[in-house]
């Protein structure tokens, strides 16, 4: 698929797509405004990554690793139901996103808030929600130079994406609310879910210790064996190994044994 | 539900859509009316007794909103009473129980789409215009079961060796990451026999389950031509409704209202049809 085409069609959404719906927004809902813009420019925003990502030719691993993931995060959110509030999705999302790159990392997130909805029920909710945890993916693939090398790191961007994304959600149903930022109603939000905002941290700070090191064993060895995800570029052994690759091998030796 | 699978279906995912459309967003509160009815007669109708937890969850966001938005906007002009310094006003408790409105129209008409459209119906309306999602939702859809069968195959096999059956957070993680292990692998050789098999040289094709009928075409020109007809008016300013400083005395406006009225109330039409051929037309033998 050629790539300018693509180019072209996120322009547009940039640049036709958006201010159309602010339009539309203040023209037909003139106190509401600024939910409808908020919702519409959310889905834009998932339609227009969507449409490249259709476009674009992606090898069969990367479909079926973002199946499986999103399936395992699914699943993780039954398996741990008997903890309170407790959920693995966050953690596997940005573990699936550092070894296997960021575009992965935000489809993983996407899938797993639109199917664990079909279970759980669609809602308002739903875009927000897959925006939010694609996003998370994204960022966690674009540090994920860092972030694979560093233990603390990891856990420090997991313990900070939790806050930073309920805080983000309060002020999204803030604006719902009342078209602007009311900072009482803001403050008075943000205390009401806090509960919600700590559990959040500390689940994903839990799950991404606890997953750390057996995520990153299973797919190390995916990534060498396959010649897929970080180590894409470097299945020609004669460019020399950094200290991962030969972590990764010997995984792959002790797999072996 | 039942009622709607002679309907391609596109039919009802472009009636939700019309619907939520204008009743998520409009303040009008004769349109939110219009919504909250047909929706609660439609849930019940559905749902049955299922519907009624829903229906006083509801209420009571309906009864929290407006109760606690005075409490942060002081606007309007008639004070009902002071709390500390600040007045309580009419305006603002109306306003927020209009903003209660609209999310618990949100919470029944998205309760309807759960009943109504299933993801089988959600993969037949993408599955042609978006291959790639489609295949990678239904993978998933697929995997789900299969990873929980190997949970629970795992999990037999722990208390076969005589553990304890207490839930612990380590041992299902253990379990997690093994069921991961196991199925990455299967996986990563499914993606081989898909690359094998010509996966990404030429465009998929899929076969059509059902026919586009009149009937379709008509339901969808009834859905849309109403909504478009109520957006009409919206933007021509006949039902504009506002709050502050003081309520608006216009914003009914027959022709917007009734038309929004009938797109609510259309999917009743098919229900009361039915129901009475069952009770009235009973078989002959």
């Amino acid at each position: 698929m050629s790539s300018t085409r693509t180019k072209i069609i996120s322009l547009c959404i940039f640049l036709l797509a958006f201010p159309a719906i602010c339009v539309v927004g203040v023209v037909f809902f003139k106190d509401r405004s600024v939910s409808f813009v908020l919702t519409g420019v959310v889905i834009a925003m998932l339609a227009g990554y969507f449409y490249i990502y259709e476009k674009k030719d992606s090898p069969a691993w990367e479909l079926v690793i973002i199946a499986l993931m999103s399936a395992l995060s699914v699943m993780g959110r039954t398996v741990f139901a008997f903890l309170p509030s407790l959920k693995p999705c966050s953690a596997i999302i940005i573990l699936t996103a550092i070894y296997f790159g960021r575009e992965t990392g935000f489809m993983v997130g996407a899938f797993t808030a639109l199917v664990s909805n079909f279970y759980f029920g669609q809602g308002a909710w739903t875009p927000f929600q897959m925006l939010a945890w694609g996003l998370t993916g994204y960022f966690a693939g674009m540090l994920g130079k860092w972030l694979v090398r560093s233990r603390i790191l990891l856990l420090i961007y997991s313990a900070v994406i939790g806050v930073f994304f309920s805080l983000l959600m309060d002020l999204y149903s803030c604006l719902w609310f009342d078209g602007k930022v009311v900072f009482s109603r803001y403050l008075a939000l943000i205390s009401s879910a806090a509960w919600v905002t700590v559990s959040y941290a500390v689940s994903n700070v839990i799950f991404t210790a606890l997953f750390m090191e057996p995520f990153g064993r299973i797919f190390k060895r995916l990534c060498v064996k396959y010649g897929i995800g970080i180590y894409r570029l470097q299945t020609n052994r004669s460019k020399g190994l950094t200290e991962d690759d030969k972590t990764a091998d010997k995984a792959v030796r002790e797999g072996q044994q | 539900m039942c009622y709607f699978k002679t309907f391609d279906p596109t039919v009802p995912m472009t009636y939700l859509l019309c619907v939520m459309s204008i009743c998520v967003f409009t303040a009008n509160p004769y349109l939110q009316l219009c919504a909250l009815f047909g929706g609660t007669v439609l849930l019940l109708c559905i749902k049955k007794k299922k519907a009624l937890k829903l229906l006083a969850l509801c209420a009571a966001v309906i009864a929290v909103m407006g109760g606690t938005n005075p409490l942060f906007v002081h606007r309007g002009l008639t004070e009902l009473f002071h709390i500390g310094k600040d007045p309580y006003t009419l305006e603002a408790l109306l306003y927020g129980l209009s903003t209660g409105c609209a999310i618990a129209g949100l919470l029944i008409w998205f309760s309807a789409f759960n009943a109504i459209v299933t993801q089988d119906d959600i993969l037949a309306v993408f599955g042609k215009r978006m291959p790639k999602t489609a295949l990678v939702i239904s993978m998933i859809l697929g995997f789900i079961p299969k990873l929980h069968d190997k949970y629970r195959e795992l999990l037999h096999a722990q208390y076969g060796t005589g553990a304890t059956r207490r839930k612990s957070l380590r041992r299902c993680a253990s379990l997690f990451v093994a069921c991961l292990a196991c199925e990455a692998e299967r996986v990563m050789d499914i993606s081989l026999s898909m690359k094998a098999r010509g996966y990404g040289l030429k465009k998929r094709t899929r076969a059509q389950r059902r026919r586009f009928r009149k009937s379709d075409g008509a339901a969808i020109v009834f859905s849309v031509g109403l909504c478009v007809l109520c957006f009409v008016l919206i933007g021509k300013g006949r039902l504009d409704y506002w709050y502050y400083p003081r309520l608006s005395p216009n914003g009914f406006d027959p022709l917007g209202v009734g038309s929004y009225l009938l797109l609510c109330v259309a999917p009743l039409f098919f229900i009361v049809k039915e129901r009475t051929l069952w009770r009235y037309c009973p078989a002959r033998n």
